[in-house]
């Protein structure tokens, strides 16, 4: 007999990652069983399973389990992710029948495949170790590089897969060869095992170059320049649905990781990575924001403002504080409602319209037609640009203040000044929502289907309340931040 | 206690919201009950309050955090004690009886709904200016009366006047209001925080007297001389009467000019810690009150005149709360709350017997058609003139004699000054009475004027008794254990300065009764015989005309200059070459986007080279360099 207590396994830890597995599998085997044309209750079960899976964190709130062998832990911060990621995918898995019918791609394995995604990503937020991180990010990756091709019959959607593909086993490369020589370096896979041996010992040439392919692969996945390349390419050719769950739950997923490696691993070494992580953060910022400004297709400016606001999050990692995690954390959870509500809002106009509506001519006068999602998309451009009282200003605000404190000035006057040429797009937007139609007689109302007008508004009143009443948001935030190993 | 206080909040802000939101779907009924009824509600909060603190209770309570990050945190906390108790009963109980003046004066107007939201939506904002406990929702508060006198002087936004006035009031309350700002600002730099309890505790960290404590106490008074109409922003008061008369009543006689007594009350540690600063309060305070006086004297329109004179009753207040006697200031605060409006709403009853002509010239006669009208206003000018036992007797008598008995010259001589403005009040109040309301009661009136309805006469009649009795309200024992017992004075002197006092009134009655009821020849014959002082007079001594040649017109000049040459020229200019800038960079970059995945992948590697090309700089150059 082995001693199992020895390996520390405690199921309880993963149990929403469990939980979401199972879902998978339950959905996998009922998609043979019931007919075509009942596919969408797989969505029904799959939202269940996500919402189980929601209860499933409760217990780690305040919890610091450390199981498998200090290879994944279960705490505040895992928990915090857990949240952000079940409800955006929940949310995902809502709005998708209506639009894969539309796309006549209702097929039953999208759920199996999203839900698998979503099962790597909750297992990076929790993991500890250097492979269980590995092993969460290819689960996400492959997952999400047969999404982006889910469009089976579409030529873009299939460009998109292959260079995702293509470009994401370039990133792990990167990624896996800094995990090897970070264990070459130290002789520990465990974060905590590391976090020991460097705050012994100090760094190492070894150390640094695996610490550098190490950010490579991270920012590949949380789409930061300069390794962002493939992303408004895969952004605008995946199914849009896709897009929407890719763009806020992967970040998010790299965030967790790139938090608790560089946070609470490398605290020591600060003065070391400090560059590579500026470099990208002011990269993004810069690369972000000027590229977006000339995009004409909405699915591209929204993937270029992602990767802007990925350059913001990064900002509250530069610190090394605690309060500069926790504003982080803050930051992923206001990206996570107001760019969901944005892609949110380029679904339904494509569900309308078709393909041609992701392109910005075809929004003119959204306004006279579809309220509802105008209105809507209003807010979350105002939010993405960061414009009181909305959640995005003080997502902003809380990530300037530890730079302030820590005097980084740089990246500060970087952030600053690319966040008022943000204004520019961001507000294009709006502006070509409100400008009338030309044509005389304007076109009838169309409705938006209930679940998504439902979605919408949620969304929307989430992003002005917790702009409101941002503590209620940063206080969880700061919790899950002070991070044990 | 801690649940009652943000209920006498919540009762306002939910007869804003029902009428705001529903007021043009309700019968008018319902507006006016909704309207009234929950200031009348609030203010039975209150009063269970008083008892409350009476018995000796306060309260500092935090009920919930805004934000915070590291040492800066906006809480909103309730701070109710004995100050803030006179404030709230004061704007809830006088701010009822008008509100229900209002039903009946409004009755007619198309815009009902929109008049009780707002006048609910002033009342909330007073009361969260009273009863906040830290500055920023003091500024809030503050910023939310300053909107709300906006929109209700602009009521009638179709009178061109009404806008303009409407338009002068809101620049002169933003001055103030960046004052404040200001003020709370240099507040927290030096004392790092925001709440009161936490200011005054830290304040003995600063000099006594010093640069610092003197520039948060003048830029704090920045904003309370411009909401409370004192020199020199004092212009828009006049102005502001272009409002319906329920509004001059409350917002720009009873309350909310009163907000910078106020301040300066609540701020009064650090007012006693910054002895300069006090001192230009009580100056300020002592000027406009005679400034005001004077120019009240000759002006011909009622609610004008009303206006100089609140302007004038401020500055009294400003005198006492700069003079250190602050429980004197919030006494007169609160008889000046009774007798104005008593006074502002029996001016209403006229206006509408005159069908809205404000000219006293036109009126006389009034003892007949409008008696409850006639005696209750009479009531009121006796009260604010300072007759023996009534109301305004003994809190201006109060102010008067803590200025005469004051350890300085400077403070006795303010108290001069403000003796011969009790003279001179007296006088212009019995002007406007001999002539709005007619001396000669025997002559014959054609007009038939009518009394105005129950609902306008009931608040005025009761008023009309506060204004006679409120002057034995125990107001300066109730406030001792927020500023302190009061320096005493004795009985002689006491006595001595009240007759003085009276005497003086007494001469401004005599002044009027001749000029105005007994001869009235002789007043035309005077005024030509003064016609250079008459015209100072009538013209404001041109202040008006002095802000339009400093201020308004460089300002417009300004303006045309900068829409007319700089932007056309100069920013478009700028920022057409930042546009062509930044989009030459964004297209330039926008090309690196070429959809070949070797490219992409050539970038991953060019990053990766960047930061190992920093490792390598670190470990080779910077590391090996001792």
């Amino acid at each position: 007999m082995i001693d199992t207590s020895r390996l520390g396994i405690d199921y309880g830890v993963l149990l929403p990652e469990l939980v979401v597995t199972a879902t998978a599998l339950l959905v996998l085997v009922l998609d043979l069983l019931i007919p075509p044309g009942r596919r969408r209750w797989l969505a029904a079960v799959s939202a269940l399973g996500l919402l189980l899976a929601l209860l499933a964190t409760v217990p780690l709130w305040g919890a610091d389990r450390s199981a498998f062998s200090g290879t994944v832990i279960g705490d505040s911060f895992a928990a915090f992710f857990d949240v952000i990621l079940l409800s955006t995918g929940l949310l995902t898995v809502l709005i998708s029948p209506r639009f894969l019918r539309s796309l006549g791609l209702e097929y039953g394995e999208y759920y199996v495949l999203t839900l698998a995604a979503m099962a790597g990503m909750m297992l990076l937020a929790a993991a500890t170790s250097l492979m269980t991180i590995f092993l969460g990010i290819e689960l996400l990756s492959i997952a999400l590089y047969v999404l982006a091709g889910f469009a089976r019959r579409n030529l873009r959607s299939q460009e998109s897969a292959l260079k995702y593909l293509l470009l994401g086993g370039f990133a792990s490369g990167f990624l896996l060869y800094g995990m090897a020589l970070i264990y070459g370096a130290t002789g520990a896979t465990t974060l905590h095992g590391i976090a020991q041996f460097v705050g012994a010992s100090g760094s190492s040439v070894l150390l640094l170059v695996g610490i550098g392919f190490l950010v490579v692969g991270l920012a590949f996945k949380a789409s930061a320049a300069p390794f962002h390349m493939w992303t408004p390419d895969v952004y605008q050719g995946a199914p849009t649905v896709v897009t929407t769950f890719m763009s806020v739950a992967t970040k998010a997923a790299a965030f967790a990781v790139i938090g608790r490696v560089f946070v609470a691993a490398f605290p020591t070494i600060r003065a070391d990575w400090y560059f590579p992580l500026a470099f990208v953060a002011i990269v993004s910022l810069g690369i972000g924001n000027f590229v977006a400004i000339t995009q004409s297709n909405l699915k591209r400016l929204l993937a270029y403002s992602g990767i802007a606001q990925a350059g913001y999050i990064l900002l509250g990692i530069l610190p090394g504080s605690s309060e500069g995690l926790a504003a982080s954390l803050f930051y992923v959870a206001a990206y996570a409602v107001m760019n969901f509500g944005a892609f949110a809002v380029v679904t339904a106009v494509e569900t309308r319209v078709g393909e041609g509506g992701t392109e910005i001519p075809a929004w003119t006068g959204l306004f006279y037609r579809q309220p509802l999602l105008a209105t809507t998309m209003t807010v979350f451009m105002l939010s993405l640009a960061g414009i009181p009282p909305t959640v995005g200003f003080f997502a902003k605000l809380f990530v300037f203040r530890p730079l302030v404190e820590a005097q980084l000035w740089a990246p500060l006057a970087v952030a600053i000044v690319t966040t008022v040429i943000s204004f520019y797009y961001y507000l294009r937007v709006v502006v070509v929502m409100l400008t009338a139609p030309e044509e005389a007689g304007r076109p009838a109302r169309e409705p938006v289907s209930r679940v998504m007008g439902a979605i919408l508004v949620f969304c929307s009143i989430a992003t002005i309340v917790l702009g409101v009443f941002p503590t209620v948001v940063f206080d969880w935030a700061r919790t899950a931040a002070a991070l044990h190993l | 206690m801690s649940t009652l206080a943000p209920l006498v909040l919540l009762l306002p802000l939910a007869g804003f919201l029902v009428n705001a939101l529903f007021g043009r779907l309700l019968p008018r009924r319902v507006v006016a009950w909704v309207g009234a009824g929950s200031v009348g509600a609030s203010f039975l909060v209150v009063l269970a309050i008083f008892g409350q603190v009476l018995g000796g209770q306060r309260l500092d309570q935090t009920y919930w955090s805004w934000w915070s990050t590291g040492d800066f945190s906006v809480p909103f906390n309730l701070y109710i004690d004995p100050l803030s108790t006179l404030m709230m009963l004061v704007i809830t109980g006088v701010g009822f009886l008008i509100h229900a003046y209002s039903i009946g004066y409004m009755a007619d107007d198309p815009g009902y709904s929109r008049f009780f939201a707002e006048m609910n939506l002033f009342v909330l904002s007073m009361l969260l200016l009273v009863t906040s406990g830290n500055f920023v929702w003091l500024i809030v508060g503050w910023a939310g009366v300053g909107l709300c006198s906006y929109l209700l002087i602009g009521f009638w936004y179709e009178r061109t006047s009404a806008v303009l006035a409407a338009r002068k009031a809101f620049v002169m309350n933003v001055i103030g209001d960046v004052g404040m700002v200001f003020g709370a600002f240099v507040i927290f730099l030096n004392l790092r925080a925001l709440d009161y309890g936490t200011i005054f505790a830290r304040l003995h960290q600063l000099p006594r007297g010093g640069t610092v404590i003197t520039a948060i106490c003048l830029l704090l008074l920045v904003g309370a001389i411009a909401k409370s109409a004192q020199l020199p922003l004092h212009t828009w008061l006049p102005d502001a009467m272009e409002g319906p008369t329920p509004v001059s009543a409350l917002i720009h006689a009873a309350t909310m000019v009163t907000a910078g007594v106020y301040l300066v009350a609540r701020m009064h540690l650090l007012y006693d810690w910054a002895p300069t600063a006090a001192a230009v309060v009580a100056v300020i305070g002592a000027l406009t009150a005679f400034f005001a006086a004077t120019i009240g004297t000759v002006q011909v329109d009622i609610k004008r005149i009303l206006a100089y004179s609140t302007m004038s009753q401020i500055g009294y207040m400003f005198l006492a709360v700069g003079i250190g006697a602050y429980a004197a200031g919030m006494f007169h605060f609160m008889t000046h709350a009774f007798f104005k409006a008593l006074l502002f709403l029996a001016a209403g009853n006229v206006i509408h017997a005159f069908r809205d002509d404000q000219d006293i010239r036109h009126m006389g006669f009034l003892r007949r058609g409008l008696p409850i009208t006639f005696w209750t206003f009479l009531i009121g000018t006796l009260s604010i003139s300072g007759a023996p036992l009534l109301a305004g007797f003994w809190s201006k008598d109060e102010i008067i004699r803590s200025a005469l008995t004051g350890t300085n010259t400077l403070t006795v001589a303010l108290g001069v000054l403000a003796l011969i403005t009790a003279g001179l009040t007296a006088f212009y109040m019995f002007r406007l009475f001999f002539t709005a309301f007619g001396w000669e009661w025997l002559a014959h009136d054609e007009r038939h004027l009518h009394e105005a309805a129950r609902v306008q006469t009931v608040p005025v009649m009761v008023l009309a008794v506060f204004s006679v009795i409120g002057g034995y309200f125990a107001v300066g024992s109730f406030l001792n254990p927020v500023f302190g017992e009061a320096r005493q004075i004795g009985a002689g002197a006491q006595i001595g300065i009240g007759l003085v006092a009276v005497v003086t009134a007494l001469a401004g009655f005599l002044l009027a009764y001749q000029l105005y009821a007994r001869r009235p020849a002789l007043a035309p014959a005077i005024q030509a015989r003064l016609r250079p002082v008459h015209t100072l007079l009538w013209r404001k001594y041109f202040i008006d005309e002095l802000y339009d040649r400093i201020f308004v017109r460089p300002g417009y000049a300004l303006g045309a200059f900068l829409s007319g040459v700089f932007e056309p020229r100069v920013l478009d200019g700028l920022a057409a070459g930042v546009v062509s800038f930044v989009q030459l960079v964004a297209g330039d970059w926008r090309t690196w986007e070429t959809g070949r995945v070797r490219r992409y992948a050539l970038w991953t590697l060019g990053g990766a080279g960047v930061i190992a090309g920093y490792f390598a700089w670190v470990l080779l150059v910077a590391r090996s360099a001792p």
